[in-house]
């Protein structure tokens, strides 16, 4: 009972002791907070997306108004509450008063709902694209500048099917909110266009070992569908060569953009991959002056970084570049709850690479798609090549609200050939 | 105990401190510090439980207090309404409180015939085995997104989320756990089950069922971390697969072992020590290496205090007390200070 006694003092002095060690914030500077996943099989997309909003801050040399901005980051594992618990971090420890992130779509789910929960800090999406998040039931100070996972597939399925005249493919994606909101952008134009989905197979995030899955692939298919992120993508491309690869690939956004292109270093995975379509917000081959403006930036900031940018360093560039320009807007003010910069983000037009982005009423941006395929260029690096833009795409896909509703909340089952 | 009165204002100092401290401290230290150690100090509790008194090492605590979360989450107040029935609070609370205890108990009926490394191992199993479940599982666990947007209790008109009425039913919650765990230990089954943890061969001979007594310890256990879930639940508002992952599962036993399993209060003094090294370490370590920092803390712990935090306490407690003459020794420690070598 003596020891309870010592360890309660002990206890109690810590407590007060520690303390002395609570931050103090500044008047001057903006905490700004940002969300990235630093761990898990989404790394190279945390370390794209903070190259994103670097090169956002740079642009404008960390400063808005006279104030000084300064970034808090939090690192995140792609799960919902890896993404709460990085965000109440940055929100109660390092005093932000702005919070930019998540990159996966779960996680950007669950923070829709802590939003709600803290009406006193404004959250700005960094890439985190399940569509929900600014849908059904969005939260009014949660603003997503990027385009969802269904409008980044704006193009493929009709591609697939009127171009490269596949019929019947399979579909092996990622089990979770973003997977799930790509299937539903691929299936949705693949089906109206008249393809079949003959099978569906989902597998969670951080799958390493695919020979089961592999064997699962129907035989009597014309491509498949595959919609893998991060280090799941370059471990499925790599077994699926060495199993022989029976069909061409459709690949999803995240498939074969550059954080998955780079870790391709063989020859035969190589060969194989070139060719394999995608639809996707970034292009490295677009001749348009300011999107290579964009990608010239980038390799300047970054010569240790990816030949090209991702659509991860985009969206958080977006996003980033958004909150400047609305805190420029209202010269840092971010007294009265935020309303002033909020009426003010709300409003904002982002001078994207890829053409000016505006907020719609659930405070979601539209964007510029651009359909690729993966080309190999004359120094061995593999780059998404590309074949056409799609500007304007909504996040109903140009169709009425209702009709896109009655399509269904991204899911397993979500969209069902006729 | 030669005098008790002095242990006993203690204790109520101690108290008076606790309930004030809320109102004196900022939000952050109320809510992120002292609330969320209460919350994993009471998970953590239910393992000294099991360790301390029944030398049964379980790493499916924190799967119990998930799957009362999960329970509760389901059959409560979230943002996904097309899963789901949602009840009144006080019966999400009964259900969420029943489903942690008959998990426990189920736990424990399976884990019970085996001991040392080989329960750790099962238990560990079981609460991997219940991660994967919860992560493919679309219809009950809602799979990978899991349950958000949770809403604590509102009884009579009061938020319990809010930060003042949430610290002081955390504080209630461990309290009264924490005075529960040790009054257990004096009880008959509490001697029964520290009997059953030195000599299981000599307790059975005498008569007990053992395989009872630590199913029972293993339910009383699934009932501490079922608390602890619902607790946890409210404080995060969301529970998904991530939340009750091998890596949470460790913490908890991360958390016993900077405490020290001896004693219960090793469970809140472990609690609080993880929960500020989580906080601060950024402050002296880079950021993302802040892991690191509690794996070389908890690995100085294993190495040189075989009884964690508790047990330096102890220690400096006692070579305090050499120093200062051995007028004060009690005579029931057992020690023979003269022979140790002066600070």
């Amino acid at each position: 009972m003596k020891a309870q006694r010592v360890v309660l003092s002990a206890i109690l002095a810590t407590t007060v002791g520690l303390g002395a060690f609570a931050p103090s914030v500044h008047a001057q500077e903006l905490r700004v907070g940002v969300l990235a996943t630093l761990e898990g099989s989404l790394t190279p997309l945390g370390h794209e997306a903070l190259r994103g909003t670097r090169l956002a801050l740079s642009e404008v040399k960390e400063t808005v108004a006279g104030r000084k901005i300064t970034l808090f980051t939090a690192p995140t594992n792609a799960t919902p509450d890896s993404a709460i618990n990085g965000a109440r971090r940055l929100i109660e420890q390092d005093k932000v008063e702005i919070i930019i992130g998540p990159v996966s779509g779960s996680e950007g789910l669950a923070l829709v709902q802590f939003a709600k929960a803290n009406p006193g800090v404004s959250f700005v999406n960094g890439t985190a694209a399940a569509p929900e998040a600014t849908y059904r039931d969005p939260a009014a100070n949660f603003f997503r500048f990027n385009a969802d996972g269904v409008m980044w597939q704006a193009g493929l399925g009709t591609y697939a099917h009127n171009d490269l005249k596949y019929r019947r493919v399979a579909s092996l994606v990622n089990d979770y909110s973003f997977g799930w909101a790509q299937m539903k952008g691929f299936s949705m134009e693949f089906c109206r266009a008249g393809g079949r989905i003959v099978d569906r197979l989902w597998t969670p995030l951080g799958t390493t070992d695919f020979s089961s899955l592999i064997a699962r692939i129907p035989k009597n298919i014309d491509a498949l569908y595959v919609m893998l992120v991060g280090a799941d993508a370059t471990n499925f491309i790599t077994q699926y060569v060495q199993a022989g690869a029976p069909v061409p690939l459709i690949a999803g956004t995240n498939t074969v953009d550059q954080t998955v292109l780079a870790t391709l270093t063989r020859k035969q995975l190589r060969d194989f991959i070139v060719g394999t379509p995608s639809a996707s917000p970034v292009v490295d081959d677009w001749t348009d002056a300011r999107y290579q403006q964009f990608v010239a930036a980038y390799r300047k900031a970054y010569p240790d970084g990816l030949p090209a940018p991702a659509s991860a360093a985009l969206g958080y560039y977006l996003n980033t570049k958004a909150v400047l320009s609305a805190l420029a807007e209202v010269k840092g003010d971010l007294s009265g709850n935020q309303q002033k910069f909020r009426a003010a983000l709300s409003k904002v037009q982002v001078e994207g690479p890829a053409g000016p982005v505006k907020l719609d009423e659930n405070r979601q941006g539209d964007a510029t798609i651009f359909l690729t395929t993966v080309k190999s260029g004359g120094d061995g690096k593999l780059y998404n090549s590309f074949v056409n833009a799609t500007r304007g795409v909504t996040q109903t896909m140009g169709m009425d609200r209702s009709a896109f509703m009655k399509l269904g909340v991204p899911g397993r089952e979500t969209v069902q050939c006729p | 105990m030669t005098d008790p009165t002095p242990q006993f204002r203690l204790w109520l100092t101690a108290a008076a401190l606790l309930v004030v401290f809320p109102l004196l401290a900022p939000a952050f230290w109320v809510t992120q510090i002292a609330s969320q150690s209460f919350i994993l100090g009471t998970i953590a509790l239910s393992l000294v439980l099991l360790a301390g008194y029944g030398g049964m090492v379980s790493l499916a605590q924190l799967a119990v207090a998930g799957v009362a979360g999960y329970f509760a989450a389901y059959f409560g107040v979230h943002s996904g309404a097309s899963l789901g029935i949602p009840l009144p609070w006080g019966l999400t609370i009964l259900v969420g409180l029943a489903a942690g205890i008959i998990f426990g108990t189920l736990v424990g009926l399976i884990a019970v015939r085996c001991q040392g490394i080989y329960m750790i191992m099962i238990t560990l199993a079981m609460a991997v085995g219940l991660f994967y479940l919860a992560r493919q599982n679309l219809g009950f666990f809602n799979a990978y997104n899991g349950f958000h947007g949770i809403k604590a209790p509102v009884v009579l008109g009061l938020d319990m989320r809010q930060p003042l009425p949430f610290y002081y039913l955390c504080l209630v919650c461990a309290g009264g756990l924490y005075a529960f765990v040790v009054y257990l230990g004096r009880t008959p089954f509490g001697l029964a089950l520290q009997g059953v943890r030195d000599d299981a061969r000599r307790m059975r001979t005498l008569g007990f069922d053992v395989e009872r007594i630590r199913v029972m310890a293993f339910a009383l256990a699934g009932f501490i971390a079922a608390v602890g879930g619902l607790l946890r639940l409210w404080y995060g508002g969301s529970i998904s697969p991530g939340s009750i992952n091998a890596g949470a599962s460790i913490t908890i036993l991360i958390i016993a072992i900077l405490g020290g399993m001896a004693k219960p209060i090793g469970a809140f003094a472990g609690a609080l020590l993880f929960v500020l090294i989580q906080n601060f370490a950024i402050d002296f370590i880079d950021r993302e290496r802040f892991n690191t920092m509690i794996g070389l803390i908890l690995l100085a712990i294993i190495l040189f205090l075989p009884n964690g935090a508790v047990g330096l306490a102890e220690s400096i407690r006692e070579r305090f007390r050499v120093a200062s003459g051995p007028a004060d020794r009690q005579p029931e420690s057992g020690a023979t200070p003269e022979v140790r070598p002066k600070p």
